[in-house]
């Protein structure tokens, strides 16, 4: 399709296109390949201009949090050094290739924003620029925002995958629901309710629905735009509410309920109406649900075989597996917390190993499982968007915290860093801003 | 007392003044000797005792005056006595009730511990909630809330499930002895309410309980 090509070299040369920056319209191949087995290293010019480091210091951060390239910093702070008129991109790139740096990420400030510009350094010649608004105030948390979706383009233009910087994770501290954004700012608390639990976003990335236990004990939902939160399940006498999760589609909310007797699998809808029991009487005691991506099937924990295990079955209750039978070793056996990763592969989870919990992640095709972590006690995991991170509890830096973990290279990065004890993390979807 | 030599006397004054009578005028004829009047001597002893009666009777009359005052006083004190040891017995009384309903709440309260990950009743337990059904029999206006808790090991989720069973494992030993259910609620707190924090069995052991809390009727608990 020689005319493509053609064109696709034409368009390269053509005036910059204006993209706001809640871009997620279609990638843009460039003509460059990526091998995921050697990140190759990519490095981000120093930005002029007001907040110019600020832009700088977030979009290098996000694609050094990809785990995705070999971000190699630069030494001036004058983007000026790294210019050579006489090439066509007007980068020195001799001079980055001597630095195996394969991708320069070069952006200019605009009256409105940012104009961003992706030169290959082997071909010595700039993909496509495009220009993204800020929004005001900066350092804001929109203004902020706005840098993580620019830096997920960066991500999809080089290795054809979306970042993941626009996202957030919620999770509990001391016993109120907060949220957090990918790279650890922006940390605030979204509902006043206290006795907090069980976090889960919902699939447009608006509502976050959760449980609070105790004398109170209900199912909540609230709206983030608003901060509001709405009872969807109210108090029920001598029955406790267990962590409630959205289905894929996003018009129902699904969750345990035990009367201590009894465990049943319950349904309502996302604003409280419908509710009625999808299944009782299952049997032991069962908690911590996570749905396939496609709605069909629900990862949890059960008790029934004598010990927690991480098991799978059909949304309507019926056809019981376990998944975790390879890993029964003794009466110290202990899986719980399963996360279904977003591509349906995987399914993670925290599993005892000489007295301290790990993660591991077992292939729901085959049920082989492998082991994530091994330092300190790590518990609870939550997949990001990619199906390649995974957020997570961990004491291993002394106190608990959240860590975010990178499946393929192992690579782990502390999130949080206050007092608080977070708790029960949960990533959200890819997030409009 | 009649005193008869008073009786002389005064028999002699009245003659020795009739005598002197006699000494400033002519010389009377020798008066008659004096004869002993039985008659007046009777008449004297009389008034002489009447004034002694009255005079005794005035003393006794003022002596009971006295005596019913001391009476009075002695009643008042006695009374004042009565109401104070009333008192100190109602005190002393509303002590030991207070005393007894203390100890009966404390038996009420006392928590109940469980195994790791297990929500059935250990021997212990069972004997810990069986002091508890007298008084619950006997205090129908007692009601219970018991709240399931677990250590912190283990999934945040699956503990709050567990707590709940712990709960209902207790309610049911109480009500499956006569208890009736509508006056025990049971609720989970799951890890979140631990009463120490050390990594330790020990401490693990001390939080894997149920808490009873008394949510009516705990003011005036009578001993079964």
């Amino acid at each position: 399709m020689r005319w493509a090509s053609t064109w696709l070299v034409l368009s390269c040369v053509l005036a910059p296109r204006v993209a706001a920056a809640q871009d997620t319209s279609v990638t843009v191949r460039i003509g460059m390949t990526y091998n995921p087995l050697v990140p190759p290293g990519i490095s981000v010019l120093p930005v002029l201009g007001p907040n110019g480091d600020s832009i700088h210091a977030i979009i290098q951060r996000d694609l050094v949090n990809s785990d995705r390239f070999n971000v190699v910093p630069l030494d001036s702070a004058d983007p000026r050094a790294y210019r050579d008129s006489t090439t066509a991109g007007g980068l020195n790139y001799p001079m980055f290739r001597a630095l195996n740096v394969h991708r320069v990420v070069q952006m200019t400030m605009t009256p409105t924003g940012v104009h961003v510009a992706l030169h290959d350094v082997d071909s010595a010649w700039v993909a496509v620029p495009k220009d993204f608004v800020l929004p005001l105030p900066a350092l804001g948390r929109d203004w902020r925002f706005s840098l993580h979706v620019i830096a997920d383009a960066i991500v999809e233009w080089i290795t054809g995958q979306r970042g993941i910087a626009a996202t957030r994770i919620a999770y509990v501290a001391n016993g109120s629901v907060r949220v957090v954004d990918s790279d650890g700012a922006g940390d605030i608390a979204v509902a006043a309710e206290p006795n907090a639990s069980s976090p889960a976003w919902s699939p447009d990335g608006k509502a976050i629905v959760y449980s609070t236990y105790g004398t109170n004990a209900r199912i909540l939902s609230v709206t983030l735009a608003t901060g509001r939160s709405q009872a969807i399940v109210p108090f029920q006498a001598d029955e406790t509410l267990l962590g409630p999760h959205y289905s894929p589609t996003g018009d129902s909310v699904v969750y345990f309920r035990d009367d201590g007797n009894v465990s049943a699998l319950w349904t309502v809808s996302a604003t409280g109406a419908g509710s009625r029991k999808i299944v009782s009487g299952l049997p032991g005691v069962n908690a911590s649900l996570s749905f396939s991506p496609d709605g069909r099937r629900i990862a949890f924990t059960s008790g029934r075989a004598g010990v927690p295990e991480v098991y799978i079955m059909d949304a309507d209750g019926t056809n019981p597996k376990m998944l975790t039978s390879a890993l029964r070793i003794d009466a110290n056996t202990y899986n719980s917390d399963p996360s279904w990763s977003p591509d349906g592969l995987r399914i993670a989870f925290q599993s005892r190993i000489n007295g301290l919990f790990q993660l591991m992640a077992i292939k729901v095709q085959d049920y082989s499982a492998k082991q994530l972590t091994d330092a300190g006690q790590n518990v609870h995991p939550s997949w990001a968007p990619d199906s390649r991170h995974l957020v997570f509890q961990s004491d291993r830096s002394g106190a608990e915290q959240l860590w975010v973990l990178d499946y393929e290279s192992g690579t782990v990065r502390q999130l949080t860093h206050g007092s608080a004890g977070p708790k029960l993390a949960a990533w959200s979807p890819r997030l409009q801003p | 007392m009649i005193h008869l030599g008073r009786v002389f006397a005064i028999a002699a004054v009245a003659a020795s003044v009739a005598a002197v009578d006699a000494c400033h005028k002519a010389p009377p004829p020798p008066p008659p000797a004096p004869a002993f009047n039985a008659d007046s001597a009777k008449r004297v002893a009389d008034s002489i005792a009447a004034a002694n009666a009255a005079k005794a009777r005035a003393q006794r009359e003022a002596d009971s005056a006295a005596a019913a005052a001391r009476a009075r006083a002695d009643s008042i004190a006695a009374a004042q006595r009565r109401a104070a040891e009333a008192a100190a017995a109602a005190r002393a009384a509303a002590e030991a009730a207070a005393k007894e309903t203390a100890e009966l709440r404390t038996v009420l309260t006392t928590m109940v511990h469980f195994d790791f990950d297990k929500a059935d009743l250990r021997d212990d337990a069972k004997a810990d909630l069986d002091a508890k059904l007298p008084i619950l029999r006997s205090n129908p206006a007692v009601t219970l809330r018991i709240a399931g808790n677990t250590d912190d090991r283990g999934s945040e989720e699956y503990n709050l499930a567990l707590g709940q069973r712990r709960a209902v494992s207790a309610k049911q030993y109480l009500v499956d002895r006569g208890i009736a259910a509508t006056r025990i609620e049971t609720i989970s707190y799951g890890l979140e309410r631990k009463l120490c924090q050390e990594k330790t069995e020990a401490c693990w052991a001390q939080n894997r309980r149920d808490e009873f809390e008394i949510t009516a009727g705990g003011d005036n608990i009578k001993k079964p």
